[in-house]
């Protein structure tokens, strides 16, 4: 779709690749989605830490072993902690996932190197680390808002660049048909035209049988009658060869099609 | 677009790029037609400004010329300025709502692929003015029935756990912990419910601007079927698109600090403290005013044209727009 941003890169053995960059939107549903997971996380884990250091404390305490400092080393690892919970999530998650984080997958995006590359955990680290500065006044924001290749300074620094993820291949998701479907598509199949029909009707048809479930059903009736009628004219048909609902015609030109075009 | 893919529904992550885009093409139509809505939006306010500064010398006057003065024809006027003001507030409104659906109108046509110029669009959009203004005073009055329902629903339903907790006489802090989780989580489910309302009456001037004959109770309707089974989505894509204009808001509110600040030095430069507490909150009231309308020339179009995008996205989900063959 011409409203969103592509890109071109070149991979190391000179192939050229188009992805289509995560826009605005994806990239801060992902961040909403992650820093709700990482917040909520720490706070628990903190809680956990905070009753099991009580604890410990006490115990302690009452065998005589507590040290003097020992406070102070309760809050140098919170400390520690604290900054390895907020960099190690998205540089591991980066990392271990090729470029993805929870909130990413959710969103769809993915980061990758500037040559097409899967992100490593250097890219991924460097990317975590230089994210506070990002976030400062919302530098990273503006900088994803006008920039042609939609990069924050992590990304900038690392050498990366976000991307959405590739569409399910066509064809991938299945989706119920009638039982009769089949007995339609037989019959079909004896009309010579239907292997005129291009690629394009086809695709058109296949989204029709997938979101008819989510349509609104008058309306839903309607765009049936008009896709049957279109591939009625497309394929030099007087009359159906007998009684049936739209849908049920439409189904069998989806499965005769195939049939008689294996590679699909 | 690709000729070997169809339209297909759109992400949450993907409506709000594809604003952000669509609002970039068309930036400076769009800022100019949000521009002229500010101006109505700021419209009503001259007079009724220009009615307090009348009103206050006038007293000022009245009461330092001694009590034999009547101020009887003053409030008089006071009172006949109101309807006339009210007149003028709905009026400005519905120029306001016009020109917001004109923005919508110029996106979706966009969309579709059949763009159309500002005169045209507005030759269409004009004479539904009325329906945009009733469309948006119902949505308006069911989303206040709504707030203030489920506000009252959550009052009670915070109240019983703190009554409870404050009656016994052995509450500890574990009880007063599962007190603040119980308020947290209603607190949270209710701000879910009026999100989730106010996604389904999100778009009710796109039918109008867009469809032939709609008026404004049946738009209201065709919002509501339209997003039925997408409320989700549509919440999230509010909240996301929200969280993007947070940004803006910081830049538009560092000039208007730095400019107080290098205010603040003439404004204290032989006055009476009183006289600079009156500028300095008069002063900030004046520049919030401003600060939020000069905002809205850019968060308006930007909000316009989300609308028009989630508009197309639901006529495609629910009502398979596009899905029809070449022509060849």
């Amino acid at each position: 779709m011409r409203f969103f941003n592509r890109i071109k890169l070149k991979t190391p053995e000179s192939v050229e690749l188009e992805f289509v960059l995560a826009g605005l939107g994806g990239r801060v549903l992902a961040w909403v989605i992650d820093s709700h997971i990482l917040w909520l996380s720490y706070m628990l884990v903190l809680v956990v830490f905070s009753f099991l250091s009580e604890g410990i404390t006490e115990l302690l305490d009452r065998t005589g072993l507590l040290a003097p400092g020992f406070q102070n080393w309760v809050v140098a690892i919170i400390t520690l902690f604290t900054f390895f919970w907020f960099t190690g999530y998205f540089a591991l998650f980066e990392t271990l996932w090729r470029g993805q984080t929870p909130g990413k997958r959710w969103a769809k995006i993915r980061v990758i190197r500037d040559d097409g590359r899967p992100v490593g955990l250097a890219q991924a680290s460097v990317r975590s680390l230089l994210r506070p500065i990002d976030d400062l006044l919302f530098l990273g924001f503006f900088f994803v808002l006008i920039g042609q290749q939609e990069k924050r300074i992590g990304d900038w620094t690392a050498g990366t660049v976000v991307v959405q993820e590739e569409l399910a291949p066509v064809g991938s998701s299945a989706f119920p048909l009638g039982a009769k479907a089949q007995n339609v598509a037989d019959r079909l199949l004896d009309v010579p035209q239907i292997q005129e029909l291009l690629p394009d009707d086809f695709a058109i048809l296949r989204e029709y049988l997938q979101r008819r479930i989510a349509m609104e059903p008058p309306v839903r009736q309607e765009v049936s009658l008009k896709l049957a009628r279109q591939f009625k004219n497309l394929l030099h048909m007087d009359e159906l060869p007998f009684e049936m609902t739209s849908d049920l015609f439409l189904e069998g030109i989806y499965l005769a099609y195939q049939q008689q075009s294996p590679e699909l | 677009m690709s000729s070997t893919q169809p339209i297909r529904p759109l992400s949450v992550g993907n409506v709000v790029s594809a604003s952000i885009r669509l609002f970039r093409s068309h930036m400076g139509q769009f800022l100019g037609i949000a521009l002229k809505a500010v101006g109505w939006m700021a419209l009503p306010w001259i007079p009724i400004l220009l009615a307090v500064v009348v009103f206050a010398t006038a007293m000022a006057t009245l009461s330092s010329a001694g009590s034999s003065s009547n101020p009887g024809g003053l409030i008089a006027f006071g009172v006949l300025m109101i309807p006339v003001f009210l007149v003028l507030l709905i009026f400005c409104s519905a120029k306001v709502l016009t020109n917001e659906a004109l923005i919508s109108r110029l996106a979706f046509q966009d969309l579709i692929s059949q763009p159309e110029s500002t005169a045209v669009a507005w030759q269409q959009v004009r004479k539904r003015t009325w329906h945009f203004w009733f469309a948006r005073l119902m949505v308006g009055l069911i989303l206040g029935a709504v707030s203030f329902a489920f506000s009252l629903l959550q009052n009670i339903l915070t109240a019983i756990p703190q009554a409870l907790v404050g009656s016994s006489s052995r509450s500890g802090s574990a009880a007063a912990m599962l007190v603040g989780l119980i308020v947290l989580v209603v607190l949270l489910a209710n701000y879910a419910v009026q999100l989730w309302f106010q996604a389904r009456f999100f778009i009710p001037e796109l039918p109008i601007a867009l469809e032939e004959n709609v008026t404004g109770d049946q738009s209201i309707v065709r919002s509501w079927e339209l997003s039925k089974g997408n409320a989700v989505r549509i919440s999230l894509v509010i909240l996301v698109a929200g969280l993007i204009t947070v940004p803006l808001f910081l830049l538009a509110f560092v000039p208007g600090i730095v400019s107080l600040i290098a205010l603040a030095p003439t404004m204290r430069a032989g006055v009476s403290p009183e006289t600079t507490a009156v500028f300095t909150i008069m002063g900030l009231f004046g520049l919030g005013f401003v600060l939020v309308l000069g905002l809205s020339i850019f968060t308006m179009p930007f909000w316009q044209t989300i609308k028009a995008v989630i508009y197309y996205d639901l006529r495609s989900r629910r009502e398979g727009m596009g899905l029809e063959l070449r022509e060849r």
